[in-house]
C-alpha cells in the first residue's frame, strides 16, 4: 500500500531522512516510534504530500505522490498533533466544509456526516461552535474529517498527544476499529505501551534513517528477545529463583517478595515443562506470565537516543 | 486548468456561510449605503462652483470604494491565511483534493466578499450620478471593472503570506498585529496625498506610470476635472488611456502574486518563481520601464537612462552558478537561504547495484 524508495530529506544542513526504504502492505496498522527529532513527523508529511523531499521515490497505493499529489490525496487522510479546527465554525459546518473539500456527493453529504460523528460520538455536539468543545472533543472531530472521505490510507501524527486515559482509551478502539474494516494506518505516538496493543508492525527512527521495521514478533524474534517470564508464589520465592538459577535457559533473574522474573531464551515449547516442575516440587504457584516483550522494551533495547 | 466555478468552490461557501451567520453584512450594507446618501446630501448643501455637484459626488463615491475595496481586500485575504498558518490548518487544505490554485480562489473571493457587496451597493448611487451628467457610462463601467481588479489585486497582495507557522514568543504576535494595522493605516495617509498631488505626478512619466497603472487615482483625478480619459499612458510612443491600461495592470500584478503563493503552496521549500519566470518578470519591467521613458528625441540620452535602469534592475536577476556568494542572490530565487536551482535531480531512485540485480 505504501512503498518508500531511498528518501532523503534534507533541511538546509540537516538531514532529516537518509535512505529510507519501507513497505507496508495493505491492512497494517504501522506504529513509527523514536526519539524527538527521528524524522517521523517528516515521514509523515512527505507521505501526506505535504513536504517535497529531496531525493527518492514514494508511493501511496501505486500513485507516485511526487509526480501526482492530487490523485494520492483521495487516499489518505491525515491528522496532526495540532488538533487544527476553525473555532467559529459549528461541528457539522467543519465536516461539511471538508466534506466539499474531498468532493464528497451532495446527495451522500449529510448522511456521511451523520456516520462519522456517531462513529466518534460527537452527534449531541452537532450544532455547537467549536470553540465549546475540550480537546478530547477537538481530537475526536478532527479524526471525524480524516474518514469522511473514507480513504484508505491514514496518517496519524501524535494523535493521543495531551488527551486523558479516557480519551486514549477511546481513541484506543477507533483504531481497532479502522483495523478491522481493512484500513492501512500510519501512526506515531510517544506512547509506546498503547501503540502495543493495536500495532500489527513498527518502525523505529532514530536519526532519520529506520533502524529496523516489521511485524512486532519477527522483530522480537530477530533480537532474540526472548519471552518475559513473571512467576507469582505463595511462599518459597528462593527456591523457585534456586530452580530458575540451575536452568539455561533462564537469565536476569530478580525476585520481588513472592514475585520472580527473568528472561527466558528456551523457547515457548519448553514452558509446560518448567511449569510441570515448578508444580512437582511443591512450590505453591499463584500465576505464571510469560510475555514476549513490548515496543518499550525494543525501544529501549534498540535505541541509541540519538535525534536527527 | 484552473476553474471558475467559485460558487461551489467550498471556502467560499464556508466564508459566506460563517460571514452571514455571525456578522450582519446587510444592516452594514444599508447603513454604508445610508451613510453616502447623506454624504451626497451634505456635498449638495456645501458645493462649490467648480465641479459639478453630480460630478464631485461620482468620484467621491468611488475614491471611497476603492480604498474600502483595497484594504478590505488585503487584510480579509493577509488575517485568513495568516490564521490558516498559525492555527495549522492550511496542512488539512492542502491535502483535499481542491488544488493550491482553487484554495487560493477560494480566499480571493470568498473573505472579501463583505468587500465586494458593499462594492455592489455604490452601484444605483453611481449610476444615479452618471444619468445627472458626471461621467459617460462608458467611463463608470471601467472605473467599477477597475475597482472589481483592484480588489483582486490587493486581496491577491494579501495572499502572500509565509507558510511557516511563526514562533511562540510573545513579540511575534504583537509584531504581527503591528504588520496588518500598517497596512490598513498606510495607504489611509498615502492615498488622499497621492490623490490631491495627481496632477503634478501626471508629469513625470515613471510617476503617472506607478500612480496610473496600479491604481485608479489619475483616472479619478480625470473625471473630476470632466475628463476620465485625460491621462494617459505613453508606451514606446503609443498613448493609451489609463482607464483602459490600469485594470490589465492589476489584472497581470495579481495574477503574478497569485501564482507565486500557489508555487509556494504546493511546495514550500521551492522560491515562489522558477528562475525563467523571474527573468520573464524582470524583462517585462525592464520593458515597460523603457517604454514609458522612450523619448525619440532624445535617443542617445534616454538609451544611456534605460540602459543604466536595465543594470540596476537586473542586480536582482539570480545568478548563473549557485556558488554566487547569498547576498548577491536574487529575492526571487532564495527561499530560507537555500537556493534550489542547481540542485541535484530528485525523485529518482538510486541505480541497482550489482547485488540488488542478482536477487
Amino acid at each position: 500500500m505504501i512503498d518508500i524508495k531511498h528518501l532523503r530529506m534534507e533541511y538546509d544542513t540537516t538531514v532529516a531522512l537518509e535512505n529510507l526504504t519501507l513497505e507496508i502492505p495493505r491492512g497494517e496498522v504501522f506504529g513509527l516510534i523514536g526519539p524527538n527529532g527521528a524524522g517521523k513527523t517528516t515521514l509523515i508529511r512527505i507521505l501526506a504530500t505535504l513536504l517535497e523531499p529531496t531525493y527518492g521515490e514514494v508511493r501511496v497505493g501505486g500513485v507516485d505522490v511526487l509526480a501526482d499529489p492530487l490523485a494520492v490525496h483521495p487516499l489518505i487522510g491525515y491528522m496532526s498533533d495540532f488538533f487544527s479546527l476553525y473555532d467559529a465554525m459549528l461541528t457539522w459546518e467543519y465536516l461539511d466544509h471538508f466534506a466539499r473539500c474531498y468532493k464528497v456527493d451532495a446527495k451522500r453529504r449529510d448522511r456521511l456526516i451523520g456516520e462519522v460523528l456517531e462513529l466518534v460520538n460527537l452527534e449531541v455536539r452537532r450544532d455547537a461552535e467549536i470553540r465549546t468543545l475540550s480537546r478530547g472533543m477537538r481530537q475526536r472531530l478532527c479524526f471525524a474529517k480524516s474518514l469522511l472521505h473514507e480513504p484508505e490510507v491514514l496518517l496519524l501524527d501524535e494523535p493521543a498527544s495531551g488527551l486523558d486515559p479516557a480519551g486514549r482509551l477511546e481513541f484506543r478502539e477507533l483504531i481497532r476499529k479502522l483495523h478491522e474494516m481493512g484500513r492501512t494506518v500510519v501512526i506515531s505516538s510517544h506512547i509506546l505501551t498503547e501503540m502495543t496493543e493495536f500495532c500489527t508492525s513498527v518502525g523505529l527512527l532514530e536519526g532519520g534513517r529506520l533502524v529496523v521495521a516489521g511485524r512486532m514478533d519477527e522483530i522480537l524474534d530477530r533480537m532474540h528477545f526472548g519471552l518475559q517470564l513473571e512467576i507469582e508464589v505463595l511462599d518459597q520465592a528462593d527456591r523457585l529463583a534456586a530452580l530458575f538459577e540451575r536452568c539455561p535457559g533462564a537469565s536476569g533473574l530478580a525476585v520481588n517478595g513472592s514475585r520472580v522474573t527473568c528472561r527466558w531464551d528456551a523457547g515457548r515449547e519448553a514452558l509446560p515443562a518448567m511449569h510441570r516442575q515448578i508444580v512437582e516440587e511443591g512450590i505453591p504457584l499463584v500465576s505464571f506470565r510469560a510475555d514476549s516483550g513490548d515496543l518499550e522494551d525494543l525501544y529501549m533495547r534498540i535505541s541509541h537516543h540519538k535525534t536527527s | 486548468m484552473i476553474r471558475f466555478d467559485f460558487w461551489d468552490n467550498p471556502i467560499v461557501v464556508s466564508a459566506f456561510r460563517l460571514k452571514y451567520r455571525r456578522g450582519s453584512p446587510q444592516i452594514l450594507t444599508c447603513l454604508y449605503v445610508l451613510g453616502l446618501v447623506g454624504l451626497g446630501v451634505l456635498l449638495y448643501h456645501f458645493q462649490g462652483p467648480s465641479i459639478p455637484w453630480a460630478r464631485l459626488y461620482l468620484v467621491c463615491i468611488l475614491g471611497i470604494q476603492f480604498v474600502i475595496s483595497s484594504i478590505y481586500a488585503l487584510t480579509a485575504t493577509m488575517a485568513s491565511i495568516k490564521n490558516e498558518v498559525v492555527n495549522r490548518t492550511l496542512d488539512f487544505q492542502r491535502i483535499t483534493t481542491l488544488s493550491p490554485r482553487q484554495i487560493l480562489l477560494g480566499k480571493l473571493l470568498g473573505e472579501p466578499s463583505g468587500g465586494y457587496l458593499l462594492a455592489v451597493a455604490t452601484v444605483p448611487l453611481a449610476m444615479v450620478a452618471a444619468m445627472l451628467g458626471a461621467a459617460s457610462f462608458t467611463a463608470v463601467a471601467l472605473l467599477y471593472l477597475t475597482l472589481v481588479t483592484t480588489g483582486l489585486m490587493f486581496g491577491a497582495l494579501g495572499l502572500l503570506q509565509p507558510l511557516e507557522p511563526p514562533s511562540t514568543k510573545s513579540g511575534s504576535g504583537n509584531r504581527a498585529g503591528a504588520g496588518a494595522a500598517g497596512w490598513v493605516f498606510l495607504p489611509l495617509m498615502i492615498l488622499p496625498v497621492l490623490i490631491g498631488n495627481a496632477a503634478r505626478l501626471a508629469q513625470n512619466p515613471l510617476g503617472a506610470m506607478l500612480a496610473g497603472a496600479f491604481t485608479p487615482i489619475l483616472s479619478l483625478q480625470g473625471m473630476a476635472v470632466g475628463d476620465p480619459w485625460r491621462h494617459q499612458a505613453v508606451f514606446w510612443g503609443v498613448s493609451i488611456p489609463y482607464l483602459v491600461v490600469t485594470p490589465w495592470v492589476q489584472l497581470a500584478v495579481a495574477g503574478l502574486a497569485f501564482h507565486m503563493m500557489a508555487r509556494k503552496m504546493k511546495n514550500p521549500l521551492d522560491p515562489p518563481l522558477t528562475k525563467k519566470q523571474a527573468y520573464a518578470v524582470l524583462l517585462v519591467a525592464d520593458v515597460v520601464v523603457a517604454g514609458t521613458l522612450y523619448d525619440p528625441s532624445r535617443l542617445i540620452g534616454g538609451l544611456v537612462a534605460q540602459t543604466g535602469l536595465f543594470c540596476v534592475a537586473n542586480l536582482g536577476t539570480p545568478p548563473p552558478s549557485p556558488r554566487w556568494p547569498s547576498s548577491a542572490r536574487s529575492p526571487c530565487c532564495c527561499s530560507s537561504g537555500r537556493p534550489r536551482w542547481g540542485a541535484p535531480e530528485r525523485r529518482r531512485p538510486r541505480p541497482r547495484t550489482p547485488r540488488s540485480r542478482s536477487r
